[in-house]
């Protein structure tokens, strides 16, 4: 099994290729890019890139897509601070003090401090990955099914609870589980929800469902916002580069963020967004220039950026450890791995130590990358930015279509990705979260396989998973998780009673 | 955000179409077998168990949508463009037959053209990126990573 050292080096023959290097920063300039356009996420560039890794390896797979994600997650950033249109959820604490900056015309500050804050939470969390998933797949060898089942259900429990609607949430969380059984039942090959269509005997394509939900139906969501609509970003961009003293010189800041990004993006279905929020709320409440938060201190900008990027490693342990996603991108990621014939977990890390090794170098060098790319072609991200969508919407539309065609050559995933970015649309307009739906559906085999298994053994008594504690402590905690927002309405609403 | 979501007729809208899906699949899960905990318990075992917990949550929801002020009126803010997304959806599936029975290079170059033309591109700017897209997406998939098409 890796430890910390190996988990650096024994992948270095893997990555140092020229095909490599070149896959790593084509998947950042897409990530980037992708990323800093409105309407546009880094959950959509890596959905709609996964069907370019079908003939690549899987270390190649890795290059184009890890980057891509590091990317994304920061070219949202750049969104935010000059349009005040995050272009990634996580990047929305991001535009409080980077548009207030923009408009005194201190762009080039604010986007050097986002760069640099997310260059070192990324790394920072890179490095964490290294030392940490190892430790929690040796860990995670000795889970059994009671466990897995209830860590799958407490990250679904995760995702809605961050949801606008924790009830919208779980019920597309179980829809995602819904779909996950289409096809033959993996015990007895009944066929099941397949109206007899031979092309969903083996279920569901996952490809052409993830572009559907990510690809399709958020450019339709964006067209109807017309975030088409905008002005062009007219400004000089300078001093980018010198605010990365500055980033240094509020280090208490950048590593308490760092931390507390690392530490939610680990949890299961946490991911950057909820861990940027929480970064940019404890830098409010106990900041030293919490006042000015929100009017374009740099602080702000520092604990948005380093927690969402830091986010983005501490998501990977969970996938790449247990095989539960950390966030959306990260159950594509999943996906990606299981194209290749790859089970994310302890195995992977026992069978093919090369290739988990080769995946935390491809990170660390896909925030590098990012870094350099972004800063260094600022000039021409601007002018991208500035491409009317009517432009680039289409040609996205086309790439959603060879996409989903290119899974496994089937005219039939077209259809599914047509229905999948109808579903999403409409998800959208319900105000239903679809990260929910994508978890369920990543994790709608692996709950089913343990619930069974763990029933068996416990001669079908329920009750079973409460005498584990791992498995009784998450069942409690989600019982609490979900049913505190109702519990502290009910306090509030007593105490103002009380005090009238 | 949204503000449909705290709006009470979503939460209806939302548990009366979810209950509708649980309410089939529930249906259509009758035809699957169920065995006892020996044999595995079944095919019909887990998709019984989540349509279940869908038909709660959306009896839930409705119940609570009523609770905050039901509207009997479409919960969803109309949009202002809805001929033009829904000419350019059509068109869009439109092209998505065409590439499955004609191949990628000629629907597509054609959905394009008249996909940016519909969001009010000029014509020559249209034309001219429009086959210059279609034939980089080409080259990109095709040559660049011998990705096959129909």
């Amino acid at each position: 099994m890796l430890d910390f050292a190996s988990s650096l080096t024994i992948g270095l023959p893997l990555i140092m290729k020229p095909s490599i290097l070149l896959l790593a920063f084509m998947g950042s300039l897409i990530g980037l890019v992708v990323g800093a356009l409105p309407g546009l996420t880094s959950a959509m560039a890596v959905s709609v890139m996964i069907p370019l890794t079908y003939t690549l390896s899987p270390e190649q797979a890795f290059a184009l897509l890890l980057p891509a994600y590091a990317a994304g997650t920061f070219g949202g950033s750049i969104g935010a601070i000059l349009l005040n249109i995050p272009g990634t959820g996580a990047a929305i604490m991001t535009a409080f003090d980077g548009h207030p900056m923009r408009l005194r015309g201190e762009a080039g500050r604010a986007i050097g401090l986002a760069a640099t804050s997310s260059l070192i939470g990324g790394l920072f969390s890179a490095f964490f990955l290294a030392a940490a998933a190892p430790l929690a797949a040796r860990w995670a060898i000795q889970l059994g099914s009671h466990e897995y089942f209830s860590i799958a259900i407490f990250g679904l429990a995760i995702i809605a609870y961050i949801s606008p609607s924790i009830i919208k949430g779980l019920t597309a969380g179980a829809f995602g589980l819904l779909l996950a059984t289409v096809g033959n039942d993996p015990a007895g090959a009944f066929p099941r929800y397949t109206f007899d269509q031979p092309d969903l005997v083996g279920g569901l394509t996952f490809v052409p469902v993830m572009i559907g939900l990510f690809g399709l139906a958020e450019v339709f969501w964006a067209l109807e916002h017309q975030i088409a609509a905008r002005k062009p970003v007219r400004q000089k961009i300078t001093g980018t580069v010198t605010s990365a003293w500055e980033v240094l010189r509020n280090y208490p800041v950048l590593i308490r963020s760092s931390i507390i990004g690392l530490i939610i993006g680990v949890m299961p279905a946490s991911g950057p967004t909820i861990g940027s929020v929480v970064s940019y709320g404890m830098e409010k409440r106990i900041g030293k220039n919490r006042t000015q938060m929100g009017d374009g201190a740099p602080e702000g900008i520092i604990a948005a950026e380093a927690a969402n990027n830091s986010g983005t490693g501490g998501a990977l342990v969970p996938m790449m450890a247990l095989g539960i996603p950390g966030d959306a991108v990260t159950a594509i990621l999943i996906g990606a791995l299981l194209i290749h014939g790859l089970q994310p977990g302890p195995a992977l890390f026992l069978q093919q130590p090369e290739l988990v090794s080769s995946i935390f170098l491809l990170f660390i060098l896909g925030n590098i990358l990012f870094v350099a790319i972004g800063l260094g072609g600022l000039k021409y991200l601007l002018r991208v930015l500035e491409t009317p969508p009517r432009y680039l919407i289409p040609i996205i539309l086309a790439f959603c279509v060879v996409g989903a065609y290119a899974s496994s050559n089937s005219v039939f995933d077209i259809a599914v990705l047509i229905i999948f970015g109808i579903v999403g649309y409409i998800m959208r307009k319900a105000s239903i979260p679809v990260a929910p739906l994508v978890l369920g559906f990543i994790l709608g085999p692996l709950i089913e396989d343990n619930l069974r298994r763990a029933l068996i053994l416990d001669d079908g008594n329920p009750l079973g998973f409460l005498t584990r504690p791992l498995s009784a402590t998450l069942i409690v905690a989600i019982v609490i998780l979900l049913i505190s927002p109702a519990l502290s309405k009910l306090v509030l609403g007593r105490t103002v009673k009380l005090e009238e | 955000m949204n503000k449909t979501h705290e709006n009470g007729s979503s939460f209806v809208f939302s548990g009366v179409v979810s209950l509708a899906i649980a309410g089939i699949a529930g249906n259509e899960a009758r035809n699957f077998p169920l065995q006892d905990l020996q044999e595995g318990l079944g095919a019909a075992f887990f998709p019984y168990l989540i349509t279940g917990c869908i038909i709660v949550l959306s009896l839930a929801q409705i119940v609570y949508g009523f609770s905050l002020g039901f509207k009997a009126k479409w919960p969803f803010e109309q949009s202002p463009d809805l001929n033009r997304l829904g000419l350019l959806f059509v068109s869009f599936v439109g092209f998505t037959v065409a590439f499955a029975h004609f191949g990628f290079l000629v629907p597509a170059g054609i959905f394009l053209v008249l996909a940016m033309r519909l969001l009010q591109a000029p014509w020559i700017n249209a034309g001219i990126v429009g086959i210059s897209a279609t034939l980089i997406i080409y080259g990109i998939f095709v040559v660049g990573f011998a990705i096959p098409m129909p």
